[in-house]
């Protein structure tokens, strides 16, 4: 048995609830979370990597999802059958009460949307943060976070966090000797 | 963090405490699966170098491990189905390719059971092309790298864009295509088809100088009803090339395939029961390969039943390539009866001499064309000269009565249509009296087809080009349908002569005309 397989079994069985969990709140019904773990577990297991331990991996696996997550909604936008039927391959089971009423309201707002406000209010990521690992430009994601924020406020009977504030990045810069 | 914040965390948190544990053997696998893939592609990536020997290696992976693999608990290859390769010939069949052009993606099922998910390549993309290389899949074995470095597989082209035509509505937003030793690859136009009814025998020995794949090639073609032609290769100029085909009937209907020459679909495959390719090159034993259809054969499930959705083309929406309600008009019914008419004896002075008049009969090497043609029970070939003249005056026109060609473009001073040439060109049949009692029959394609012209093309594009007298022929069947044209009750006369009427001019009012005899 490799490593690799040894860590993946870990993983999913130490973390593989805190994740199903996770990508519960990136998808579209319960029901596609574990195909999205499957997918980003598969996608950073699937080339060698230097992964510590758990931990590292489990980071690793959750950055993954958000991307996965909105390729996935695009894909199947396009009504690509072809690309999306590993998600397809039976009835998925009913959703849980547990904190359903949280993720129907994320599943109002776009997938980007979506995946912006679980990263900047779950995982606690800045704006730069988001847009690095979306790929999007920071005022883009800025205006998903105040578009979609406006919406849930009121839905989940919470404040509106409001805009955020200007970033100014700092630049170091590496001087030649 | 903010009340937002606080409602996502805890949400999680109560949805993970209730949820099991996720299996993790199925990703296990998928991993594992990906890992060997990515190895298959180092090795596929190693062909390059050492071409096909090194590209029978990646075929070597076998498709038991990767299929088990690939479809542990989830099994495409129905929804994909491979057509009966055991049918075939053994035409270098590489396998079939299920392309979404709207979403630029699809699945390959090659030949040996695997199964990949393939991507359309674009201008843009940095994709490595195997047929450089000589690869035979060309088609659709070139890859690309995603963001992980993984090697992406796509499918080239391949003139598919036809077949998506968003400005029309539906051509077809999903093609299915085979990909042969052709290089071409084939649309399948009906992909429930996969020939799970057809048996194809081979001889086992091979004619010198024959290439049993490119034979089984051309046999194969009626099976997946695509015409292939046969090209000449090593072997002899006489060699010949039948087709017999038999139906429930009983009818049979045996046609040449004609080296070079073009090769014809057969259209309804319904009730045929046998197809014969019949080779015979001389000196060599005749090569002879049988394709047999055994009604009620069904396609044997790999995982469990058909389960493809996929479905025939439709052409619903497809324009017609031709405007089916056009007909022509009689032979000499069009301005040419302002010199020639039925009934009417030709005019001695427009006669001119024919330079040369032959008679050929059956297959036929012509090194003039580098191919065989088929004069089946026979036919006059009349070369002449016509003066070829090109028009400064010329005027286009619209002329519906058969015989008419025109041709006219852009000299050097650049002005558009500023010269060109009308051309009349038809035969006609006098009697004894030397009046016009016959013409071809405007209403038979065969008719139309059954003069052949030899003319140079007429370079009007470069204006000093073949401005002036130029020989060609003229090709009359024996069996060319004639019909009277004078008295319809009438037939024409066994002993009719053929006369081959010829004009040009600016416009179709100013032509100069002309008329050859066949007989002196």
């Amino acid at each position: 048995m490799g490593d690799w397989q040894e860590l993946v079994e870990q993983l999913m069985r130490e973390r593989g609830r805190s994740l199903t969990a996770y990508a519960a709140m990136l998808v579209g019904r319960d029901g596609d979370a574990e195909d999205l773990l499957h997918d980003a577990v598969v996608k950073v297991f699937s080339r060698p990597r230097r992964l510590a331990d758990l931990d590292h991996a489990e980071a690793y696996v959750r950055r993954t999802m958000p991307t996965l997550a909105i390729d996935r909604a695009r894909r199947r936008g396009a009504a690509d059958r072809t690309r999306t039927r590993s998600f397809e391959r039976e009835p998925a089971p009913a959703d849980l009460d547990a904190g359903l009423d949280v993720r129907r309201a994320l599943r109002s707002l776009s997938p980007r949307e979506q995946a912006c406000v679980v990263m900047r209010y779950f995982d606690d990521l800045s704006v730069p943060q988001i847009a690095h690992e979306l790929g999007l430009a920071q005022g883009t994601v800025k205006r998903y976070l105040h578009d979609a924020t406006a919406r849930l406020a009121p839905m989940l009977g919470v404040e509106d966090p409001g805009p955020e504030p200007d970033v100014v990045d700092l630049v170091t810069t590496r001087r030649s000797r | 963090m903010s009340e937002l914040g606080d409602a996502l965390k805890n949400a999680h948190g109560e949805h993970q405490a209730v949820l099991v544990t996720p299996d993790a053997g199925r990703t296990v696998a998928a991993v594992r699966r990906r890992r060997a893939w990515r190895a298959g592609g180092t090795v596929a990536a190693a062909a390059i170098a050492v071409g096909a020997v090194a590209a029978g290696a990646v075929a070597a992976l076998g498709p038991d491990e990767q299929q088990s693999a690939a479809f542990e608990g989830m099994c495409n290859l129905d929804e994909y189905p491979l057509p009966r390769v055991e049918a075939l010939a053994g035409s270098q069949y590489y396998g079939r390719a299920y392309l979404n052009l709207e979403t630029e993606t699809g699945v390959y099922h090659r030949a040996n059971g695997e199964l990949i998910d393939i991507v359309r390549d674009h201008d843009d993309d940095e994709v490595r092309r195997w047929s450089d290389l000589g690869y035979d899949e060309s088609p659709i074995q070139a890859w690309r790298y995603d963001d992980d470095e993984m090697p992406v597989l796509v499918f080239r082209d391949l003139w598919l864009d036809e077949w998506l035509d968003a400005d029309t509505g539906t051509f077809a937003d999903r093609v299915v295509v085979d990909v042969t030793a052709a290089q071409t690859p084939q649309v399948v136009e009906d992909p429930t088809e996969l020939w799970w009814e057809w048996t194809t025998d081979v001889p086992d020995q091979t004619p010198a100088g024959l290439s049993a794949g490119l034979a089984g090639l051309v046999h194969d073609g009626f099976l997946r009803q695509y015409a292939f032609g046969v090209a000449l290769g090593d072997v002899d100029h006489d060699t010949r090339v039948w087709r017999t085909v038999e139906r429930e009937d009983g009818t049979v209907t045996r046609e040449p395939l004609l080296l070079n020459g073009p090769v014809e679909v057969i259209d309804d495959l319904s009730d045929v029961v046998r197809v014969t390719t019949r080779i015979s090159i001389p000196g060599e034993e005749p090569y002879e390969i049988v394709s047999t259809r055994a009604a009620g054969a069904s396609y044997d499930a790999v995982c469990g039943e058909n389960t493809s959705e996929w479905r025939p083309v439709t052409f619903a929406n497809v324009p017609p390539d031709v405007d089916e309600s056009y007909s022509w008009d009689p032979y000499l019914t069009g301005p040419e009866s302002a010199a020639f008419q039925c009934g009417a004896p030709l005019d001695p002075a427009l006669e001119r001499q024919v330079d040369e008049v032959r008679r050929v009969d059956g297959i036929v090497w012509e090194e003039e064309h580098q191919g065989q043609r088929d004069y089946g029970s026979g036919a006059t070939i009349v070369t002449f000269t016509v003066p070829n003249g090109i028009f400064p005056d010329y005027e286009w026109a619209d002329v519906a009565s058969p015989g008419w060609e025109g041709s006219y473009g852009v000299g050097d001073s650049s002005s558009e249509g500023e010269q060109g040439v009308h051309q009349y060109q038809a035969p006609v049949w006098v009697n004894d009296a030397g009046l016009i009692v016959g013409v071809l029959d405007h209403t038979s394609i065969e008719g139309q087809r059954r003069l052949v012209a030899g003319f140079e093309p007429v370079d009007i594009w470069f204006g000093e080009g073949l401005n002036g007298p130029v020989q060609g022929d003229a090709v009359l069947y024996d069996d060319a349908p004639v019909i009277p044209c004078v008295d319809a009750a009438q037939p024409v006369s066994a002993d009719a002569q053929p006369v081959i009427l010829y004009g040009e001019g600016a416009t179709t009012d100013t032509m100069t005309w002309m008329w050859f005899a066949l007989e002196p």
